[in-house]
Parts: C-alpha cells; sequence; structure tokens
C-alpha cells in the first residue's frame, strides 16, 4: 500500500495542477486575511479587532481554503479519466477499492500538507499585518490554536472529500462547478439560514471543527457558539461524510467500466 | 536476454465465453479462445468487430456480462503481480499532457517496485530517452505509442497485449517493432496483438483469431489461412505427374485435363520430378492466396 501512495504522490507532483491550487489557496487566503485585518477597527461599522469575534473572522477566514482542497481531491479521480490515464493505472493497480484506498490516503497527506502551509503562512501573515498596525494578534475568549488546528482538519479533510465526489462524477467540470456550487453557496445558505440543518452538513460540521459560528458572527440565527454541533460531534459527522462519500464513490467506481 | 537456466512457460490467455452487452447490442458474443506462448497471435477483425472490448474484458477494465477471462488460470484483477505478468497498451488510453514520459513510467513502476533505472532502460528501448522529460503534449502519434509500448514493458512481462500497436508508426518503427515481437515471441512468451489490417500483421504474426460482429470466426495457424501457397502446374501428363507426387502430406486437385494444383510440395520438387521422369511441363508456378481477400471474405466484407 505503502508504494501506491507513493505513486499516487508521484503523479501529483509531476504535473503543474498541485502548485497552482497552492498559489491561488494562498493568494486567496492572504488577500481576505489582509483585507480583514487592514480594515477592522476603523470606526464607524468596521469589526473590532480587539474583540474575539472580530479577530476570528479575520483568523477563521482561512478555513475557506478548503475549496481548493476539495479541488485538488476531485482532480484525483476525474483527471484520470479525462486524459484516460486511469487504463494504465488500472493496469498497474486492478484491484479497484486499493486503488482508491490508495488515493484517498495521498490525498489525504497531500491535503495535510497544503493545509499546514496554507494555515501556517496565513496566521503568520495576519499576525504581521495586526503588529505593523498596533493591534494586538489575539483576544480573550479567542482560542487560536483550536482555530488553527480547525483550519488544518478541515482543509485537510476536504481533499479525500473531493476524491470521493470525484470518483462518483467523472466529469471534470461537473464536479468541480456542482462542489463549488454546493459547498459555497448552497449549504453556506442553509447554514446561515437554517442552522438547525446546517450543522448536520459537511460545513456546518466543518465550523464546528473551527470552533466558530461564523454564521452567527455574520448575524445569523444561531446564537454565538450555540448553533453548531460540539467540536467532537462536528469532527466525527464530518468524517462520516467523507467516509460515506467514499464509500459510495468506491461502489460506483468499482463496477464502472473503463473504455 | 540470454537466460541460461530455462523460464517457466509463459501464461497462457483464455477466453471462456466471454460476451459483453451494451444495452441490446452484442458487442462480444461467447467467445472462447487461447493464445498459447512461443509466437505472435494477432487479433483481426474490422473496425467495431469487438477486439478492444474483449482486450478491455480480458485485462479487467470491462465487466464481462457473462464469461470470464483469464491469465495464467487466473483473473487479471487476481494477479498477484500484473505489471509482471503482463504488459499491456491500449487503444484509447491516455497520458496526462502536462506530465512527462519519464514521470507517467516513474509512477506506474512505483506500484511494483520497479527501479527507476529499468524506467530509463525501457525509454532506451523505444528510443525516447532523449525526449522523456518532455510533457506528453508535445508528443506526436508515434511517440504515444512507444511510451504505451514502454509503459507495458516496464516489468519485462511473459505476456504482451498490444491493441493495434502499428497505427501511428511510421514503416520503420513497424519494421522495428514485427522485429521486436518476433523476437519476444521467440523468448517463449505469449505475445497478442490486435489489428483491423490483415497485411499490416501478417509478417509478424504466426496464429490469427480473427472476429466479426463479436464472434469468432476462425482461429488458425497463418500458414493454414493462407493456404500456404499452392503450386499450379500445367502439363499434358497429369495423372502420371499426380501419380509421382503423391506422397504424404501432398495434396492433388485437378480441374482439368492439363492442370494440376499442388498443396504441400515445393516447385523444386515438382520440378525436379518430372525433368527425372521425363514429364513435360507448361507451367509451374506457385500461387499465393491474397491475404486481404482472405480476410474480407471471412469477416463478411469491410465496414
Amino acid at each position: 500500500m505503502t508504494r501506491l501512495v507513493r505513486a499516487e504522490l508521484l503523479k501529483l507532483r509531476s504535473t503543474n495542477a498541485w502548485w497552482l491550487l497552492l498559489g491561488l489557496a494562498l493568494a486567496y487566503c492572504l488577500l481576505a486575511t489582509g483585507a480583514f485585518a487592514l480594515a477592522g477597527s476603523r470606526g464607524g461599522d468596521s469589526p473590532d479587532l480587539h474583540s474575539a469575534t472580530g479577530l476570528g473572522v479575520v483568523y477563521g477566514w482561512v478555513s475557506q481554503a478548503y475549496a481548493f482542497t476539495l479541488i485538488l481531491g476531485v482532480l484525483g479521480v476525474t483527471t484520470e479519466y479525462r486524459h484516460m490515464t486511469i487504463t494504465a493505472t488500472l493496469l498497474a493497480v486492478p484491484r479497484r477499492g486499493r486503488l482508491l484506498l490508495a488515493k484517498l490516503l495521498a490525498y489525504l497527506v497531500a491535503g495535510f500538507v497544503y493545509a499546514v502551509v496554507i494555515v501556517g503562512v496565513t496566521f503568520g501573515f495576519a499576525a504581521a499585518v495586526l503588529s505593523v498596525r498596533g493591534l494586538p494578534v489575539t483576544a480573550p475568549g479567542l482560542d487560536l490554536p483550536q482555530i488553527m488546528l480547525g483550519g488544518v482538519l478541515t482543509i485537510t479533510l476536504y481533499a479525500p472529500m473531493g476524491l470521493a465526489v470525484g470518483a462518483l462524477v467523472r466529469n471534470q467540470v461537473a464536479a468541480i462547478v456542482g462542489t463549488l456550487i454546493y459547498f459555497w453557496w448552497v449549504e453556506t445558505l442553509l447554514i446561515f439560514l437554517l442552522p438547525a440543518v446546517g450543522r448536520w452538513l459537511p460545513g456546518g460540521a466543518a465550523q464546528a471543527m473551527l470552533h466558530l459560528d461564523l454564521a452567527s458572527m455574520a448575524g445569523g440565527r444561531g446564537a454565538p457558539g450555540g448553533g453548531l454541533l460540539s467540536w467532537w460531534a462536528g469532527a466525527g459527522v464530518f468524517i462520516g461524510y467523507a467516509a460515506l462519500l467514499t464509500a459510495l464513490g468506491g461502489r460506483v467506481t468499482m463496477r464502472r467500466d473503463v473504455t | 536476454m540470454t537466460n541460461p537456466t530455462p523460464p517457466a512457460p509463459a501464461p497462457v490467455i483464455e477466453a471462456r465465453g466471454l460476451t459483453k452487452r451494451f444495452g441490446s447490442l452484442r458487442a462480444v458474443d461467447d467467445l472462447t479462445f487461447t493464445v498459447r506462448p512461443g509466437g505472435v497471435t494477432g487479433f483481426l477483425g474490422p473496425n467495431g468487430a469487438g477486439k478492444t472490448t474483449t482486450l478491455r474484458m480480458l485485462l479487467g477494465l470491462v465487466r464481462p456480462t457473462s464469461g470470464t477471462g483469464l491469465i495464467g488460470g487466473r483473473t487479471y484483477a487476481g494477479l498477484p503481480d500484473p505489471l509482471r505478468t503482463v504488459g499491456a497498451a491500449l487503444e484509447a488510453s491516455g497520458f496526462h499532457p502536462g506530465r512527462s514520459a519519464r514521470d507517467h513510467l516513474r509512477a506506474l513502476a512505483a506500484t511494483a517496485a520497479i527501479p527507476d533505472s529499468r524506467v530509463d532502460e525501457v525509454l532506451g528501448h523505444v528510443g525516447l530517452h532523449d525526449v522523456a522529460d518532455r510533457r506528453t503534449l508535445t508528443y506526436s502519434m508515434g511517440m504515444r505509442q512507444r511510451l504505451a509500448l514502454a509503459a507495458a514493458l516496464l516489468g519485462d512481462p511473459p505476456v504482451l497485449v498490444l491493441d493495434e500497436p502499428a497505427n501511428g508508426l511510421d514503416p520503420e518503427g513497424i519494421a522495428w517493432l514485427r522485429d521486436f515481437l518476433r523476437r519476444y515471441a521467440a523468448m517463449g512468451r505469449t505475445v497478442l496483438i490486435s489489428s483491423h489490417v490483415l497485411s499490416e500483421v501478417a509478417q509478424t504474426v504466426d496464429e490469427v483469431l480473427i472476429i466479426a460482429h463479436g464472434r469468432l470466426v476462425r482461429q488458425a495457424p497463418l500458414s493454414e489461412l493462407t493456404g500456404g501457397g499452392r503450386v499450379r502446374v500445367r502439363t499434358p501428363d497429369g495423372a502420371r505427374l499426380t501419380k509421382l507426387l503423391l506422397a504424404d502430406g501432398v495434396r492433388i486437385d485437378m480441374p482439368s485435363e492439363d492442370t494440376l494444383y499442388v498443396t504441400g510440395a515445393e516447385t523444386a520438387k515438382i520440378g525436379h520430378a518430372a525433368h527425372a521422369n521425363g514429364i513435360e511441363l507448361h507451367e509451374l508456378v506457385r500461387e499465393e492466396s491474397d491475404l486481404e481477400r482472405v480476410f474480407l471474405r471471412l469477416t463478411g466484407g469491410a465496414e
């Protein structure tokens, strides 16, 4: 299995997609975080960066980078079908369950690397901007390690989630557009408008892992901290979704003819 | 390549009642055949006859509606070390345009713990060594064929399955491939190549397997299919010559008083027999049967 995981990581490293996506993720996080850190505590309506809520938004935004590991994961399967490298791949690893498991492990590793880099760089950047402005880098009631851990977990786990989606929907464009629309809009709206439902969805569970109720911070219905599941429940629900999708994707992939 | 100890006999490829239906279409219909080591077997049929589907079923990529494909008695997915058992290059298999040929091969090799030195070796073998680090986007059709072959050779497998390997190769490449496959089979290995043009592989294969509309039309040694070439003899003394030539393995047809068709004897032998017995000959010609015509007749015409 180690060999298969190594082969998958080699495939991942040997094209441009991985650093393009990482670059985009970093650019996205630095722009957003920088904008929040620069715009806050300017009086008027601007968020108060001395508060846990205000700083929570600055740091918590990093979790939005999940979109990029999600795409990375989706590409992990759909690219094989798009360029028909799946034929060579399956000739080398005919047992499809093993192949999918190897891909999952490889993308967990890749997702983790992404997550550590993205969270590290973004947090460092946010703290630097705040320091330069003479603002405190943390606030009472703000659990920074928790947000970091949650951010790393979220960004990491969306990679295998994307992989499972890709195994279900082989069409690359459909898979990417579909998942982005779902995770970015549909789910965000549900979490915001119907927290009772939303907190049980992957995105809501991911926010629970962050210990950060972005929806209520932004003025949604859930009371601060009360709209989301507990950390453990959130992590459990999220991993449950990833496992379920993978099992489904695996079932479909196993049976499908490769022509 | 010289091995002092004789290797174990190469595995046999077996199709047992292989059938694939796509909706109401029977792409492959109850196909049963055996491909033995030590020779090159040509898997022939017009486009759309079901060759690729059959190969994909043998290689575990397509699930048969019924029947089984076996390699050395196992299904492809049941092979403990697939890359070291079967090397396959299929049509419509692709390469990531942004990945180099070397990385493509290294990733495949990694799955079977095949060292990178072997990657270099096969790249050299197929003549891609100098362009191995270029992205496959820049590759011509012929270079892609060579890369696919390199991938098949990675594990130095005793079984080789190639789908239309001559497509896109220049005449020099085709000659090289023919020579390569002949030598591969001569090592006692099992080689199966598909083609929709019989003449393209006629000089390469020992045995042919012909399918049309998903059904097996004929499996025979190539020599049998082409009739081995008969000799046409015209002589006023047909009856006497027949008596002289009739021996084991020689068959004679006499459609008219002065014409003999001799199968199983060379022109030299016939000429000598005639000369030694003072028989007058008016014609002594070796007739080759037209391969392509035989093929088209067997497959029910071109499509």
